[in-house]
């Protein structure tokens, strides 16, 4: 919610500075610092998601290491190919209420 | 190194893997664990150390959402995902590392964590790979 926010008002910072740079060709490099600004704050690498649905590959075997995942809150399970060591997150929905 | 000990090693690598899958050991998945012996297992073969490194960093959305939020304290749900991240990070490279090696375990596995400059996070998983069996 909070990094939605930040990146909303980058783009409003690049719409802002293309206004000015088109009134005012000089300003380009304020634009292109703009440009920057927001697509580090649009774009980001991260490190596989769990995946939906267990895997079809039948290379994979699971773990038995089973945790919350603290970013969605949701049960994520490990898999494993024995052969060359891969792991595959999946994802196994919500977690079982307290009072269940 | 000359090239007849490179020679010797690389071939002794080689032979590692063919070794214990031959006999027929567990290999259904890679045990990772942190205690010295494996439970219901013993250790037939110790191959080495094993490591699993990462460094990696929020970008500069996920760093400025993160300062906001430092403002009014809590829990820094940005940097909670980025160690986390990083956590799995250094075990996918830990446990291919010990696939690699020929090893179906990995035992004593430990955790090291620092920072590099003010975002980047680094974390190390290590061990010792190690081919284990069923105790019979």
């Amino acid at each position: 919610m909070l990094r939605t926010i930040v990146s909303g008002v980058a783009i409003a910072g690049v719409a802002f500075m293309l206004v000015v740079t088109m009134q005012e060709p000089g300003a380009w490099p304020a634009l292109a610092a703009a440009l920057l600004f927001a697509m580090g704050c649009l774009w980001e690498r991260r490190y596989h998601a769990a995946q939906q649905g267990f895997p079809q590959d039948t290379r994979f075997n699971l773990t038995g290491e089973r945790f919350v995942d603290p970013e969605t809150g949701r049960v994520t399970s490990a898999w494993v190919d024995p052969a060359t060591g891969e792991r595959r997150y999946v994802d196994e929905g919500d977690p079982p209420s307290p009072s269940a | 190194m000359s090239w007849k000990e490179r020679t010797f090693l690389l071939s002794t690598r080689s032979l590692i893997v063919p070794i214990h899958q031959g006999r027929g050991l567990s290999m259904d998945k890679i045990i990772v664990s942190t205690t010295e012996k494996v439970a219901g297992h013993k250790t037939v073969a110790t191959l080495g150390q094993v490591f699993g490194v990462v460094v990696r960093s929020r970008g500069l959305g996920g760093n400025i959402a993160a300062g906001l939020r430092s403002i009014i304290g809590g829990e820094i749900k940005e940097y909670t995902a980025l160690v986390e991240e990083t956590r799995r990070h250094a075990v996918d490279r830990l446990v291919q590392n010990a696939a690699l090696m020929g090893a179906n375990a990995v035992v004593m596995m430990r955790f090291d964590s620092g920072s590099i400059g003010q975002t980047m996070n680094e974390v190390v998983a290590y061990g010792t790979a190690a081919v284990v069996e069923p105790e019979s």
